[in-house]
């Protein structure tokens, strides 16, 4: 098992809701962002291509930031996930600096607000109960792995079902993102990946990503 | 509905869908259907509430409401709305009695009776004055949009006030869209069969990649159609969001597409002599014969208009049922005169838009023009049929839309109708492929027959919506010397005015011997002197009204500034909502997308004080006495649902609209009777869908589906309507409305008041000079609604990382050539000394003639911080007078010439008492 | 090129931080703490200089200080050691470790057994080992990085040691000079050895880069004519490499030199050493995931 998405580029448009809707999940703090959309331009005027990337930790298959990790606090799991202990990290930052992708960040500001100097709101609040961030760790995407256990023990499949799937997934409004077993030859996201011509986001950093982008 | 689940450990029952780290305590664990109120989309959605506070919202996978389980960030942001700490919490009074744009409100909490009393003792005497002296009005925009003309409008409709003025007023929505796509669809806008369609020409608008009505399926659908290689060529100035993801982006310059549509007409029609003949003569009213005066040549006797039949080579009225086909070329005597079929002369007229003229006026090279004609006709697969579920329909895979940008200048009718034009001459419309209205034809749930609307045609045959509140124009009234601060009777075909935002409404009231005074506002939502054309004209307005009361959820610039009661409306998270849903509106599936009636309910409870504004409304409706009143308003409005088309009553007189009749009025409400909002709703959902589908159905349900007929999705070959590419209606009203304008003392582009579709060079156009050399326009982003979601963290957030959202944006050459650079900080300057500035970024994808500014930025009210000093408001450029609004719809000029250069800060905010920028 | 704005992240060229900014400060300030003890050790070692080892300890002491002071949770520093198998950081922490043991039994036999000169040798080329491995690592690490171009160069290791090197002598140099040693000229002629060796490994690893990439090549448009010009020219160039080179030549030709001279040449090398090691880390640039401009 190795969970993979597939990102359709010419459907996406950029909308940021699965931006938001990591922010929401995971309750990601002020300024830290798992998972982003990449804006940009191709060409001189008037040929120009406007460049739209929604993008997020590749869980490699090789990841740097495993590698280069003193503590073990950065680590794959077998189905490909790459997650950070919180309990472990000693906020080196050796991984930050290693990651070709720029995916990782450290979370230091443990006070900031989404209304800097106002109360804390109902939502900051029920965010510390439910999704507790330890400060002074670094944070990334983590492929919505609680969804995926707690699906996978209610016989959910990933990818299929909703409440197994990552949150920025199933929020794409226009549907741009595809996810699912990449080792399961007959899975949908293999299909499309192929059938699509699916390729990795920058392939020289050379370290196997599971997402992939279609053209 | 809320588990107690204290007593268990949390391990055994985890938080389906969401991810939670360790082992919270959960007492709540539920998930509530209901619709988004970040945009006017209304996607429908389900909101997860656990130990009582919303934490996630989804898009309902279910339906077809929406994207189909996706949602856009805004609706994923509106969680931070709900919560934010700056939100309105009590009735609150103004006690600084001076008003203007930067003045502190210094609010006081007072209590809802203190607040109601007075408002209605305000209201009782103004209603016993004049009803007119109230000004009503509010947002279209944010997730109330539908909401404000039933939730909202009503009581004005029934206090009996016309002063109806709607948020960004003249440079609200588009009134050249909403013109044409009521005349042409009966409709208020219109979209791509995106289903079907093989080649999109996109005007102006972001259909589905920015923009536009119904966002939440537009979005879905426009990305299979891409995925699935639909072609998509976009005229606009900057490859942004439609252009950005089309197969082929056109630069344009500002206020241009009517030439453009009217050359590619020309090539079509009379280079490459294609059309679709059987929907011009069946569907249009391109066989009507035209006589020397432009008018129809009508019957004697029945006062129809006429046709020529070849075959029996006479004159037929144009219902005849002898007739056996109609001539649309040549040339006839009828009654003595020279009679020409109206799609004669358009053929003729469009010869002298040549792609060179076009290219001339819009810089998009005659070459692209007719190679775009072309390919666009041939992809039209004119006489193709296709069989949707047994039903053999026309297939016409084509569709050019336009919306708010296209139109939005001094010749906006007149661009909508050319760009609809192209649609017409080759039957691409409401049919398979083509260019779709918003539903105009329902046959109602199959079980009940119920909520039904069905167009008809009128006296002469011309297409009429089935329903009142689909837009105006159609059916036109006549021309009245104006007595509304709007003006608007006048220009009957105008579906929204500048007026009285404007620097020369005074001038005209007082010709006008000024009737009355506007003595009291009360506006729903809107951001009046942000999101209008131009904030010191709009102060100049609004701080003569005496008595202002504004409904919220936020401080706004207008609330800050103007209103003395701001009363703190329900998010709509937190409350129930019919009209929201309450359609076929531009919310509606199109095309084959299921039918479905959404319920909006609350996810949480109101907190503090917050109270459903239409509750409200009825606790003053109560106040004044006219409680009765609204609840025989709802009957007439239910009822006309319940299959029985009908008119409002001023209007129902003409063109023999079709009037509701008396007896078949469903008495749902009994008009002494004082009901709850959920007992209303309780009582339309029975009424239109049968007992068991009542609010504690509709509850859980979340929505009422039923699957749609392709007869109601391409209903445009099963009503015997047509539509007019001669719009002799302007003929009509030209002498009157000229006669009428003398009184008032305004002058208009008389020579737009034409029946054939023309280009005329927008006002912007004329404004240039050496000194103002660049096009100035403003466009929207995908992560914004109006000004309202600028307060929002995780937008403002996301904004930052999006190099364009806050900047001011240039073509980069042009850039260089002008000295300027990245970051620099620049100032916009309009020929008119209106200034305005911001943070330049430059891009390949912009028509070097031009600068842009994303929407509604710029915020400068204190109760807003994070929006606060954001981004650049575009509007302060803008001139607002009737030189800068289109005559025959009365859209506002949104572009103006400017000149730009670098300055050293924010002069913009050198009056606002807060942080200096 | 220099501040990036929020929109332009991973869409223009962008220096690394992590390393470099805020805390960060402290990682660059351990990297050249590790080079130039380890090169002080092996000088020391070399000309048998206990107080040289005894500082080499002490620089090390420090780096490891500068090295907690960089992390946010410097109590779990023990976790460190986790996967010397795959992370340089871990192997470093490791040598550290190694290097500070070997040194300290080292001094203890140098100072009161003397005479046990087989355990002495033993354990002064065990601690050399890890002297040299824990001025390595730190260029290892910098070099492992793949991600940016600029550091990704099998010559960051040996520019590291080369200038750790070079810094280490020059400590020894001013040792030396306070212990009136006899042993200053031979020290002096290694100095200009590795002076001209650094010279020329600086000279090779700008030009190489130039080739290697366009990252590395934006990498060293901001050394040399960029927002980092200052730090080069003045810092590596003028304090790591003119200034010790000059004054070296004199003493070579003029066979004189003042004490103030060649502490003058010691502190800029110095600063020179600490120079390059920012200069490097601040010129790491990650190649944009979108085409830049
Ligand atoms: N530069 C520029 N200006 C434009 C446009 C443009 O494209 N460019 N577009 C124009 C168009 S098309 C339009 S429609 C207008 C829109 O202009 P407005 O109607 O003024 O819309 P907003 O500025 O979003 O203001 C909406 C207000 O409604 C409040 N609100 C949101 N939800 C609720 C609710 O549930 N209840 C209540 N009571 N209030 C609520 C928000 O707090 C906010 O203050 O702007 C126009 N102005
Ligand atoms: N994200 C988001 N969605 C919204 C709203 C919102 O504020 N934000 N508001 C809602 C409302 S109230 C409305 S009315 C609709 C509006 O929906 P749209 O009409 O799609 O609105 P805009 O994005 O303003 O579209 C204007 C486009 O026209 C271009 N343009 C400007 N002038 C011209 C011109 O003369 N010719 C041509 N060809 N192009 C021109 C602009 O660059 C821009 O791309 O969107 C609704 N949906
Ligand atoms: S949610 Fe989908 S469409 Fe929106 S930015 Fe993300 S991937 Fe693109
Ligand atoms: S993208 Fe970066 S953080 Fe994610 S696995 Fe790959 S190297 Fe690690
Ligand atoms: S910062 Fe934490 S996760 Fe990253 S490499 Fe260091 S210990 Fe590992
Ligand atoms: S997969 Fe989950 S954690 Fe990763 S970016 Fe998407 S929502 Fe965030
Ligand atoms: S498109 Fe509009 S209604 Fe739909 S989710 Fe976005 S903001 Fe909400
Ligand atoms: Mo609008």
């Amino acid at each position: 098992m190795r969970w993979g998405m597939a990102i359709e580029l010419k459907r996406c448009i950029g909308c940021n809701a699965c931006v938001l809707a990591c922010k929401a999940e995971h309750f990601v703090p002020p300024q830290m962002f798992w998972n982003r959309v990449l804006i940009g331009e191709k060409g001189k005027y008037p040929q120009v291509t406007k460049l739209i990337y929604s993008v997020r930790c590749n869980h490699c298959a090789e990841p740097k930031c495993v590698k280069v990790c003193p503590t073990g606090a950065t680590q794959q799991r077998e189905d490909g996930i790459v997650w950070v202990d919180d309990e472990k990290c000693v906020g080196c930052r050796y991984c930050m600096v290693a990651c070709p992708y720029q995916m990782r960040q450290m979370y230091e500001e443990e006070d900031a607000q989404y209304f800097p100097g106002q109360e804390l709101t109902e939502h900051e609040k029920i965010g510390k109960l439910l999704y507790p961030h330890t400060p002074g760790v670094v944070q990334k995407c983590v492929f919505c792995k609680e969804r995926i256990d707690s699906g996978i023990a209610q016989g959910l499949t990933p990818g299929v079902d909703r409440d197994a799937t990552p949150a920025c997934v199933i929020v794409c409004p226009t549907k741009a993102i595809h996810f699912g077993d990449l080792d399961d030859p007959n899975s949908e996201i293999n299909r499309v990946i192929k059938e699509k011509h699916a390729h990795a986001f920058h392939p020289e950093f050379d370290t196997q990503p599971s997402i992939s982008y279609i053209d | 509905m809320v588990t107690k689940a204290k007593d268990k450990p949390a391990k055994d029952k985890p938080v389906r869908g969401m991810s939670v780290k360790g082992n919270p305590e959960i007492w709540d664990d539920t998930w509530v259907k209901s619709t988004c109120g970040g945009c006017y989309g209304t996607c429908t959605i389900r909101a997860h509430r656990v130990n009582g506070v919303i934490i996630k919202i989804e898009g309902e996978p279910d339906n077809d409401f929406g994207s189909r389980g996706g949602l856009c960030a805004k609706g994923e942001a509106m969680i931070q709305a709900l919560y934010d700490p700056n939100r309105f919490n009590y009735p609150m009074r103004r006690t600084n009695p001076k008003k203007g744009l930067f003045e502190d409100p210094q609010w006081k909490r007072i209590s809802w009776d203190e607040a109601l009393d007075e408002i209605a003792g305000h209201l009782k005497r103004i209603r016993a004055e004049n009803p007119n002296k109230l000004l009503h009005g509010g947002t279209p925009s944010a997730g109330s949009g539908p909401d404000l003309p039933l939730g909202f409008g009503v009581f004005g409709a029934v206090f009996g006030t016309k002063n109806w003025y709607v948020g960004g007023a003249g440079l609200h929505c588009g009134s050249g869209s909403h013109m044409g796509a009521g005349l042409y669809h009966a409709s208020w806008s219109i979209v791509p069969d995106f289903k079907y369609c093989n080649y999109v020409i996109q005007m102006g608008s972001n259909k589905g990649t920015g923009s536009g009505h119904s966002m939440g399926f537009n979005m879905r659908l426009s990305a299979d159609a891409r995925s699935r290689g639909m072609k998509n060529v976009v005229f606009d100035p900057i490859c942004n969001f439609g252009g950005g993801k089309a197969t082929e982006w056109v630069p344009i310059l500002p206020g241009t597409d009517a030439i453009i549509a009217l050359a590619m007409t020309n090539i079509i029609l009379n280079e490459l002599n294609v059309y679709d003949a059987e929907f011009i003569k069946m569907k249009t009213n391109g066989p009507y014969l035209i006589g020397p005066n432009e008018r129809y040549i009508r019957d004697k006797e029945t006062n129809k208009p006429l046709i020529w039949d070849p075959v029996d080579n006479k004159a037929k009225t144009f219902n005849d049922p002898t007739i056996k086909d109609f001539a649309i070329l040549g040339e006839y005597t009828v009654n003595g005169v020279k009679a020409v079929p109206s799609f004669q002369l358009v053929k003729d007229h469009v010869k002298k838009y040549s792609p060179e003229y076009a290219e001339k006026e819009s810089t998009v090279p005659a070459a692209t023009v007719r190679r775009i004609a072309k390919e666009w006709a041939d992809a039209a697969m004119i006489g193709a049929t296709i069989e949707i579920e047994g039903e053999k329909l026309p297939l016409r895979p084509v569709a050019s839309v336009m919306f708010r940008g296209g139109q939005g200048h001094t010749n906006s009718a007149m661009s909508y109708c050319a760009m609809c034009l192209l649609n017409a001459i080759v039957g691409a419309m409401d049919v398979p492929g083509g260019t779709l209205g918003w539903p105009a034809y329902v046959e109602g749930h199959p079980d009940t027959g119920r909520y039904k609307v069905i167009p008809y045609p009128c006296r002469d045959g011309m297409l009429t919506a089935g329903t009142f509140m689909e837009h105006k124009p159609w059916p036109v009234e006549e021309s009245k010397v104006p007595d509304t601060v709007l003006m608007k009777e006048l220009v009957p075909t105008a579906s929204f005015s500048p007026h009285p935002v404007t620097s020369d409404f005074q001038k005209y009231w007082d010709n006008l011997g000024r009737p009355y005074e506007i003595e009291m506002a009360m506006i729903f939502g809107a951001n009046m002197v942000r999101s209008t054309q131009n904030r010191e004209i709009a102060e100049d307005f609004f701080k003569r009204i005496p008595f202002i009361v504004s409904f919220n959820i936020l401080p706004n610039e207008f609330c800050e500034g103007f209103a003395d009661i701001m009363l703190p409306d329900c998010h709509p998270l937190e409350t129930y909502c019919l009209f929201s849903s309450h359609g076929p509106f531009f919310n509606y599936p199109i095309g084959m997308e299921g039918w479905d009636f959404p319920i909006r309910q609350p996810v949480v409870k109101p907190a503090y004080e917050r109270r459903n504004k239409v509750e409200a409304l009825w606790d003053l409706a109560d106040r004044i006495g006219m409680r009765e009143e609204m609840n025989n308003y709802y009957n007439v409005y239910f009822s006309s649902f319940g299959g029985e088309a009908l008119i409002s009553g001023d209007i129902a007189s003409v063109r023999d609209v079709k009037q509701i009749d008396p007896s078949k009025i469903t008495v749902l409400i009994k008009p002494e009777e004082k009901i709850t909002y959920q007992e209303m709703m309780d009582r339309a959902f029975k009424f239109y869908f049968g007992e068991d589908k009542g609010l504690d159905y509709i509850s859980k349900a979340g929505t009422i589906h039923w699957p749609k007929k392709a007869k109601e999705a391409y209903w445009r070959w099963y009503v015997d309507v047509r539509i007019p590419i001669y719009m002799e209606h302007i003929a009509e009203l030209r002498d009157g409305i000229i006669e009428n304008a003398k009184k008032p003392g305004m002058e208009l582009e008389w020579e737009q008041f034409t029946p054939l579709i023309s280009y005329f060079p927008a006002q912007v156009a004329r404004e240039e000079t050496k000194e103002f050399d660049l096009y100035s326009f403003s466009y929207r982003d995908i992560l914004h609604n109006g000004t309202y979601t600028m307060e929002i963290p995780w937008l403002d957030e996301v904004s930052q990382l999006n190099p364009y959202t806050y900047n001011i944006t240039m073509n980069a050459e042009t850039a260089k050539k002008k000295g300027l650079k990245d970051g620099d900080l620049i100032c916009l300057e309009s020929s008119y000394g209106r200034k305005t500035t911001g943070t330049l970024k430059t891009m390949q994808g912009q028509h070097p003639k031009t600068i842009a500014i994303s929407a509604c930025s710029g915020g400068w009210a204190k109760g807003a911080p994070i929006a606060y000093g954001k981004g650049t408001n575009f509007n302060i450029l803008l001139e607002s007078d009737a030189k800068h609004a289109c005559p025959v719809c009365w859209s506002q000029e949104t572009a103006t010439m400017v000149k730009v250069y670098k300055i050293d800060h924010r002069i913009e905010y050198d009056g606002v008492g807060g942080k200096k920028l | 090129m220099s501040d990036i704005k929020p929109y332009d992240f991973m869409v223009k060229y962008q220096q690394q931080k992590d390393w470099i900014d805020g805390r960060g400060n402290f990682i660059a300030f351990a990297f050249f703490l590790g080079g130039i003890a380890g090169g002080l050790y092996l000088a020391a070692a070399y000309f048998d200089n206990l107080l040289g080892i005894f500082i080499a300890f002490l620089l090390t002491g420090l780096m490891g200080a500068s090295y907690m002071l960089h992390l946010t949770h410097p109590m779990r520093f023990w976790r460190m050691m986790s996967k010397p198998g795959t992370s340089w950081i871990a192997r470093g922490f490791t040598f550290i470790m190694l290097f500070g043991l070997f040194t300290v039994i080292t001094m203890i036999l140098m100072q009161w057994a003397p005479n046990a000169t087989a355990a002495i040798t033993t354990f002064k080329v065990l601690a050399g080992i890890f002297a040299f491995a824990q001025s390595i690592y730190t260029g290892f690490a910098v070099s492992y990085v793949s991600a940016i171009k600029m550091w990704n160069s099998a010559i960051v290791p040996v520019l590291f040691v080369t200038c750790g090197v070079s810094g280490g002598l020059a400590i020894l140099l001013a040792v030396m000079l306070g212990q009136n040693g006899t042993q200053i000229v031979a020290l002096e002629n290694i100095i200009r050895i590795v002076l001209i060796g650094f010279a020329v490994i600086v000279a090779v690893y700008l030009w190489n880069a130039t080739y290697s990439s366009t990252s590395a090549k934006d990498s060293v448009i901001r050394l040399i004519g960029g927002s980092l010009a200052p730090l080069f020219w003045i810092g590596v160039f003028l304090f790591g490499i003119a200034i010790p080179v000059a004054i070296s030549a004199a003493t070579y030709w003029v066979h004189d030199a003042s004490s103030g001279l060649l502490l003058t040449a010691v502190v800029s090398e110095i600063i020179g050493g600490l120079a390059l090691r920012f200069a490097v880390l601040k010129a790491g640039v990650y190649t944009p995931l979108l085409p830049a401009e």
